[in-house]
């Protein structure tokens, strides 16, 4: 059997209209039924919403992910999705989130900015990983917080 | 499933199968009410290379989930139906052109999104053709559907997304039909002694001059083939190669016109001749594709007609997949023979390829140079620069160049100006010559024009 765990890296640009607010109250209904669906499936990973873009990590069985991904590309409130990676994984980097929050801002961080601008200048590959430190980073802040 | 359910729907997908979702048309089409019916034909593209690549199994994963993703794009459809391997039809009554192209536009949208599947992302392309039942329509299913797949054979072949059925569409698909109908039957009875049959009957090969700028000598003959049609007369190869590409008959044609080729220029003498002057070949990225049997075609060719190696040229036009098959390019290079870049500056024109793939020549766009015949001085000027770029570029790293499709004397003034070497072709010093005239052709002077004439340039903007 393949227990390898997957993971899989992502930016979308959001179809959500209204306000941030709007756009936050969206999330928080998005994330209420991922994670309880996530638990079950052995799914991990963080979201970030910055700037008009989702950026998405999903960690889990291959199957498991392939099905939650497919899912997430049958929603409309998103569209224009490319995949930096998705690959086997030594360790989960978000093992203590069905589906962490990293952020709902107004403005595209920097980070991601560069990540989202040079897909051909970082190999794919590099930016998977680099969007999933980012990710990590801002989980690490933003569940501080709370 | 009972045996009815069974023999209507595609077990791969549960939807339904091609015999099922005609009925269902059919259906639609004679309900009350005189709304039109759209059919939305879909095809997914390449899907048989995405088999190859990743295997049936997960190729099936594929189709289900495509399938998934129309249903949520377009809920709306009275019929969606797989109708073959890679091949889904939806139908709709009543539908304004706005919501058309709402449909159209979430169908590609939501298609075109990656797909992760068995360890891969995998992004499919997809091509559609649509037909709308008009009141005065034969109203049925099937000839609905086939104007909806001259419109997708329309949009595929145009490389376009989507693509509206209209009635010329039907001319062109006949024609198209029609003519490689024409070269199958010619192809097929000529099959057995190909090289031979040909060479008496439609098939032939015109030679045209390649004139040397430095000594206006003859460097060597570009080979094109030519087909003459017992109905339709003279077919242009732009026409009849991409059908024989397609149908699998190009290595063949290919063949015969190498080794032709490398035969006939064995008989030529001639004062104006060059030494060692080349015979220069079009190969297709088709034939590129087999470089062990392309290697042996050429050794063959130049066995049978004793042809020294460096004289053979092969002519090839960039596509997208050269940067695929560096390989190839040194397996076909070890024959001897020369390799030239083919109408370079147009298409993908990568730099990458005249450094990392073994070229000996680059052929200029014929593009480059009928801009210098235009009125418009802005044009002029930027090929102009384009012209001297390519030519400092190419002697830079070593290529020897080859201006294509001169036909005037103040291209030629002005291509003599730019001080360097290039090769000349083109209308001007001779048109390309049937097999049977290049003695005569041979026996007399060549017309190259006065070049010490100066030639007003601006007077020709004018």
């Amino acid at each position: 059997m393949n227990n390898q765990i997957f993971s899989i890296a992502y930016f979308s640009k959001s179809s959500i209209k209204g306000s941030i607010n709007d756009v936050a109250r969206e999330i928080e209904s998005i994330l209420t039924l991922a994670r309880s669906n996530n638990k079950e499936q052995g799914i991990t990973g963080a979201l970030l919403y910055s700037g008009g873009y989702f950026s998405q990590v999903i960690e889990g069985p291959m199957d498991a992910v392939e099905d939650l991904f497919e899912t997430i590309q049958n929603d409309p409130r998103h569209t224009d999705v490319s995949v930096l990676h998705f690959n086997p994984i030594p360790n989960r980097s978000f093992s203590d989130w069905s589906m962490a929050l990293a952020g709902i801002e107004d403005t595209l961080f920097a980070s991601i900015d560069a990540i989202l601008k040079s897909p051909d200048e970082l190999e794919s590959e590099q930016a998977g990983t680099a969007l999933i430190n980012v990710l990590y980073d801002l989980v690490k802040r933003h569940e501080g917080q709370v | 499933m009972g045996l009815i359910e069974m023999e209507m729907v595609d077990s791969l997908t549960g939807l339904l199968n091609r015999i099922a979702t005609l009925s269902e048309i059919d259906e639609l089409l004679i309900e009350e009410g005189s709304e039109p019916v759209t059919l939305v034909l879909l095809d997914i593209g390449r899907f048989r290379k995405v088999n190859d690549s990743v295997g049936i199994q997960i190729g099936d994963r594929i189709i289900r989930i495509v399938s998934k993703r129309i249903k949520n794009a377009a809920p709306e459809a009275h019929v969606l139906g797989r109708t073959s391997g890679d091949n889904f039809a939806l139908a709709f009554k009543g539908l304004s052109q706005d919501q058309l192209d709402d449909i159209t536009d979430k169908l590609l949208d939501f298609i075109k999104r990656p797909i992760a599947v068995g360890g891969n992302v995998i992004i499919v392309s997809l091509a559609i053709g649509i037909a709308t039942s008009q009141p005065a329509d034969g109203k049925d299913a099937a000839s609905l559907f086939h104007a909806a797949d001259i419109a997708l054979h329309h949009a595929q072949r145009n490389k376009l997304e989507v693509t509206h059925f209209e009635p010329h569409m039907l001319e062109l698909a006949q024609a198209a039909h029609s003519l490689e109908n024409d070269l199958r039957v010619s192809l097929a009875t000529h099959t057995p002694e190909l090289h031979q049959a040909i060479n008496n009957e439609q098939f032939s090969i015109h030679y045209q001059p390649i004139i040397s700028s430095s000594n206006y000598a003859i460097a060597g003959f570009e080979a094109l083939i030519r087909w003459n049609h017992p109905q339709r007369g003279w077919v242009s190869p732009g026409q009849f190669i991409p059908i024989a590409e397609e149908i699998g008959v190009i290595d063949m044609l290919g063949t015969w016109v190498m080794r032709k080729a490398c035969k006939d220029i064995m008989q030529w003498h001639g004062p104006q001749l060059a030494e060692d002057f080349f015979i220069s070949v079009n190969v297709s990225a088709k034939q590129f594709k087999k470089p062990a049997l392309l290697a042996d075609t050429i050794n063959n060719a130049l066995e049978e007609s004793r042809l020294a190696p460096h004289r053979l040229h092969l002519e090839m036009t960039e596509t997208s997949t050269f940067n695929e098959i560096p390989e190839k390019f040194f397996a076909v290079k070890e024959t001897g023979c020369k390799l030239s870049l083919d109408d370079f500056g147009t298409g993908y024109s990568s730099l990458t390829y005249l450094h990392s793939l073994p070229f000996d020549s680059v052929k200029l766009d014929k593009s480059f140079i009928s801009d210098l015949y235009v009125r418009d001085e802005a044009r002029w000027s930027l090929s102009e620069k384009m012209i001297r770029a390519i030519f400092s570029l190419s002697s830079a790293i070593g290529l020897e160049l080859i201006v294509e499709g001169i036909e005037t004397q103040p291209q030629l003034h002005f291509l003599h100006k730019l001080g360097c070497n290039p090769m000349y072709q083109g209308y001007l010093f001779s048109r390309p010559i049937p097999t049977d005239q290049i003695p005569d052709f041979l026996s007399t002077p060549l017309h190259l024009g006065d070049l010490h004439e100066q030639p007003n340039i601006q007077h020709c903007l004018l």
